[in-house]
């Protein structure tokens, strides 16, 4: 208990504040970019916290990772271009918002909703770390699977148009999944001999052409005009209470959404918005505001792809197993400071490894003041003509793509991706469902074979543990519950007019 | 109108599609000419053909921080990922042998990659400078598992032919080869499941999802130190310093010798002056009391080889594969 | 008048066609999977084609209406060219190069033209190369 009260003393001294209040904003700034993500500005800080105490450099990286998923959402919700890939889901209700002149608000429920599950996802990291931890190992193969099929049930939730366009788009992004080696055997597939596709197409600069460069090629196809300045309209950032109590089930049900998905290596951010905008809407009392603006949406995506860095850090520091692709890095940037993995955290290095802990709290207080107090500034971006934002969204979108592997190759393919998101959206296909298929279908596959492999054949281990078990009842309901929903409501519509009758 | 629209996005696709394969000879952008004086003048690239936080990044960095502080220029770490170290690899072959990119491979996997299928570079097309970590191979069970020895588990796997599972880092990779090797030479059958990457073959087995698993030591050390996993054997030619009471697969009648290198080699038409003072650099980084020290905290066994011990190393991996690889079924 | 869900209709059968062939140069165990997406992808698409002919009386939404096509080609072409253009004039020449070529071309004043042109160059500069020392692609000029 004493290392606990250590560690919240430590991360309040006047070092880690600065260095979490300098990193938070870093990482905002780094997530608001299109195109930077916030893996990326986790690996350039490494070299730079090598001189710094291992908790400063903790609590520096927290603040990055924090402050860069939270980032994202604010050209997402602005400009329709997700800053990085968990703002995705973000950008379905958060621009609809933006073009109804509620930028303010947008902003500010996604920046209470990024706290709410940052905050408690920490708690869980306090508190829940072991169980957790064990729920994370017990994923083998089948339950993989299982996770996969449960996500790809969303699509249909996250296509409010035309559902069959939103299955015909999932597809898509499962054909595309399998450019690259197969995943058990090794064998090329699709790949036309080119080797930077081996690895399967570089998704995040597909990302960045998908969502950002399409983006610019629609702001391209109109005329430029005017935009309404921030001021003519009556937005205020802050919530009202009202609001604010409206949103709190959808942030409390992300939370746990998202530090589940954090738990389990291989899901992250993105998987976890979708699934939180899509269980927001699943039980909203408002279902019809979803995909006009609703701030339900735009609370359930954020507070769930927040919620995965504390779940993501569970299986990091507890058992070595990174949650996903950011506390990989974050592993790494551990040992090279000396610290491994394991029950050494919480006993040789329980104080660090504490002050670790409140300075991701503190890192989240910060990433709310900053968020609440800035957003003000940020929606001004809005009521930027488009004839400016467009070149620099493209050039930015060029830079990010190509600062993942320093090669152009990336950006072409994003610019390639920029072309077909364009037809995308204008035929009404569903980028998300493209995007969902794309994470999803490597993961199914992989699970499916390994599963088959392993019982030589058999199918019966998919149908073994509780945990699968789980998985299937909850992607059978996923599937249903709409049907079922509407039938629910046509019975109690039906009542009042019987009731007339009499 | 819409025809107008679709034909020219078309075009420019087709375009971006050109771009896209045009195999760019040189992946870093630069075609400098070849100097000594002066050298180096500038940051010199090391690339890691593995993702940031894995192991060989986390070698690489400590090794690179290290040397820096005797070097006149940055060394700048660039993780190129993919298809098991192939891309990254292929990348270092086809650099500009300038002396500012250099980067390590793991071995046996550079080695034994083209072996396995059409890779754009081959082994001579790299030359060494030095050896870093080498990481000896353990065969792993889980603590809790009824096999007290390796005994115990070839036993079970002979009268239960085909249904222990034993998890791996990708097919064909190293720890399949070492799986593999084990299974011929002990005369059993097991299952080999291929996951990706060590972090996710490591959980498949603490999980109780796989029977056993071939691993490096740093990989699994501190897993055993804490009682998780146990080792059944080392593929070693003397029982670990680390643990003494685990015998050696030669021990116990198995020939086999089997472990991981990670080693700095920079393209095979780099001036000799050049890779003298990289070496130098790096075998003074390597032999210092601070390398030495962090590496010990980060788990790495650490082995120097200077070029010619190095360049005896991969001939001798090479013919190693050639003998093993048939005989086991790759 | 085929509507534009029609001729969608016809490309997606079209790729189905294309994927299936590419899938079938692969080896049993790499094409088990890409062949059942190939199945789905079929049934879909002709579900869709049956649904676009069908609705083919239904008004369509006007999907090119105020479409300035001239203004998104150039917009297109100044874009692919600035791609292309990186590596042989350099990150920066070609970066205020597009910006320059963009923001004319959307008719933007010339004092903002210049002041942003210049601003956004030095802003990756500042970051990038001096703060970040993130490596901008290379060419022959800066």
């Amino acid at each position: 208990m004493s290392d606990i009260l250590y560690g919240l003393m430590n991360a309040l001294n006047w070092i880690n504040l600065i260095a979490a209040l300098f990193s938070v904003s870093a990482g905002i700034l780094v997530g608001a970019l299109p195109g930077l993500s916030a893996a990326m500005g986790v690996a350039l800080l490494i070299p730079v916290t090598f001189g710094m105490p291992a908790d400063t450099a903790l609590i520096s990286l927290a603040g990055v990772y924090c402050g860069a998923v939270y980032g994202g959402s604010i050209s997402a919700i602005l400009l329709h271009t997700p800053g990085t890939s968990s703002a995705a889901a973000t950008a379905l209700d958060g621009y609809q918002l933006t073009l109804r002149g509620k930028a303010g608000k947008a902003l500010g429920t996604a920046t209470i909703s990024s706290f709410i599950g940052g905050i408690l996802s920490t708690i869980a990291l306090y508190l829940l770390s072991p169980p957790l931890a064990k729920l994370a190992l017990s994923f083998g193969p089948a339950e993989y699977f299982w996770l996969s099929i449960f996500g790809l049930t969303i699509i249909a939730g996250v296509s409010s148009k035309s559902i069959l366009k939103g299955l015909i788009s999932g597809v898509v992004g499962l054909a595309i999944s399998t450019i690259g080696m197969d995943p058990i055997t090794g064998v090329p597939r699709f790949t036309f001999g080119v080797r930077y596709l081996l690895d399967g197409v570089p998704f995040t600069a597909m990302l960045i052409g998908l969502f950002s460069m399409s983006q610019v090629l629609i702001m391209a196809e109109s005329k430029m005009k005017d935009k309404a300045k921030a001021k003519d309209l009556e937005d205020k950032v802050m919530l009202s209470w009202g609001e604010i109590k409206r949103i709190l089930p959808t942030c409390l049900r992300s939370t746990v959404i998202g530090t589940v998905t954090g738990i389990l290596p291989g899901a992250g951010g993105t998987i976890a918005a979708y699934m939180g905008y899509n269980e927001a809407k699943r039980f909203s009392k408002h279902k019809e505001e979803f995909g006009q603006g609703s701030i339900e949406g735009v609370a359930g995506a954020e507070a769930a792809n927040n919620a995965v860095t504390g779940g993501s850090l569970i299986p990091t520091l507890t058992l070595g197993i990174p949650g996903n692709s950011v506390t990989a890095i974050l592993l790494g940037g551990l040992i090279i400071q000396g610290m491994r993995s394991g029950p050494e955290l919480f006993t040789s290095h329980a104080r660090v490894t504490y002050t670790f802990f409140a300075g991701f709290a503190v890192v989240n207080v910060f990433m709310l003041f900053v968020g609440l107090f800035a957003g003000k500034y940020f929606a001004k971006v809005a009521s930027v003509k488009d004839s400016i934002l467009i070149p620099i969204v493209f050039a930015l979108s060029v830079i990010g793509s190509f600062s993942i592997y320093n090669r152009m190759f990336d950006v072409w393919v994003m610019f390639i991706f920029g072309i077909i998101g364009y037809f995308v959206k204008k035929l009404d296909l569903n980028p998300a469902a493209i995007v969902l298929a794309l994470i999803l279908g490597p993961i199914g596959e992989s699970g499916l074979r390994r599963t088959l492999i392993l019982s030589r054949g058999s199918y019966a281990p998919f149908f073994t543990s509780t945990v699968s078990w789980v998985l299937i009842i909850m992607s059978i309901v996923s599937l249903f519950s709409p049907i079922l929903m509407e039938k629910l409501a046509e019975g109690r519509a039906s009542k009042p007019k019987a009731e007339t009758n009499k | 109108m819409k025809k107008g629209i679709v034909l020219i996005l078309a075009v420019l696709m087709v375009f971006a599609l050109v771009g896209c394969t045009q195999e760019s000879s040189d992946p870093t952008g630069e075609s400098k000419e070849v100097s000594v004086e002066g050298y180096p003048s500038k940051p010199v690239n090391v690339i890691v053909a593995y993702r940031a936080g894995g192991g060989t990044d986390v070698g690489a960095r400590i090794l690179t921080s290290v040397a820096e502080k005797n070097f006149s220029q940055p060394l700048v770490i660039q993780n190129i990922e993919g298809a098991g170290g192939e891309i990254g690899f292929t990348d270092l072959a086809k650099a500009t042998p300038d002396g500012y990119t250099i980067g390590f491979i793991n071995l046996p996997t550079f080695v034994s990659l083209p072996m396995d299928r059409n890779t754009q570079y081959v082994v001579e097309d790299v030359r060494p400078i030095a050896n870093h970590v080498f990481d000896p191979g353990v065969l792993m069970v889980q603590e809790s598992s009824e096999w007290e020895t390796l005994e115990d588990f070839i036993a079970h796997a002979k009268a239960n032919p085909g249904t222990l599972s034993v998890s791996n880092n990708g097919a064909g990779a190293s720890n399949h080869i070492g799986a593999a090797h084990f299974e011929y030479e002990a005369g059993i059958e097991l299952i080999h499941a291929p996951f990706d990457g060590t972090t996710n073959m490591l959980a498949a087995l603490r999980g109780g999802h796989v029977d056993a698993s071939v691993a490096k030591i740093s990989e699994v050390a501190d897993l055993v130190e804490a009682g998780e996993l146990r080792i059944l054997a080392s593929y070693t030619e003397e029982r670990l310093d680390q643990f003494p009471e685990v015998p050696t697969l030669q021990e116990k009648g198995f020939d086999i010798l089997f472990g991981s290198a990670r080693a700095l080699v920079a393209p095979k038409d780099t001036p000799d002056e050049i890779i003298e003072i990289l070496h130098d650099l790096f075998k003074n980084a390597i032999e210092s009391e601070e390398h030495m020290n962090r590496a010990k905290d980060a788990n790495l066994p650490i082995r120097y080889m200077g070029p010619e011990e190095l360049q005896r190393y991969m001939e001798n991996e090479a013919i190693y594969l050639q003998e093993v690889k048939p005989k086991i079924g790759l | 008048m085929k509507t534009m869900d029609q001729k969608l209709g016809w490309i997606l059968l079209l790729m189905t066609g294309g994927f299936y062939y590419l899938t079938s140069q692969l080896p049993k165990d790499a094409a088990f999977y890409p062949l059942f997406i190939t199945i789905i992808l079929a049934a879909l698409s002709i579900l869709f084609l049956i649904k676009a002919y069908k609705d083919s009386n239904v008004e369509e939404k006007p999907l090119f209406k105020g479409l300035e096509l001239k203004q998104l080609a150039f917009i297109t072409a100044a874009c692919g060219g600035y791609v292309a253009l990186i590596n042989v004039l350099g990150y920066f020449v070609a970066t205020f190069l597009y910006f320059i070529v963009v923001l004319f071309g959307l008719k933007v004043e010339r004092n903002k033209l210049i002041i942003i042109s210049i601003g956004f160059c030095g802003f990756i500069f500042i970051l990038f190369k001096l703060l970040l020392r993130v490596r901008l692609p290379e060419g022959l000029i800066i």
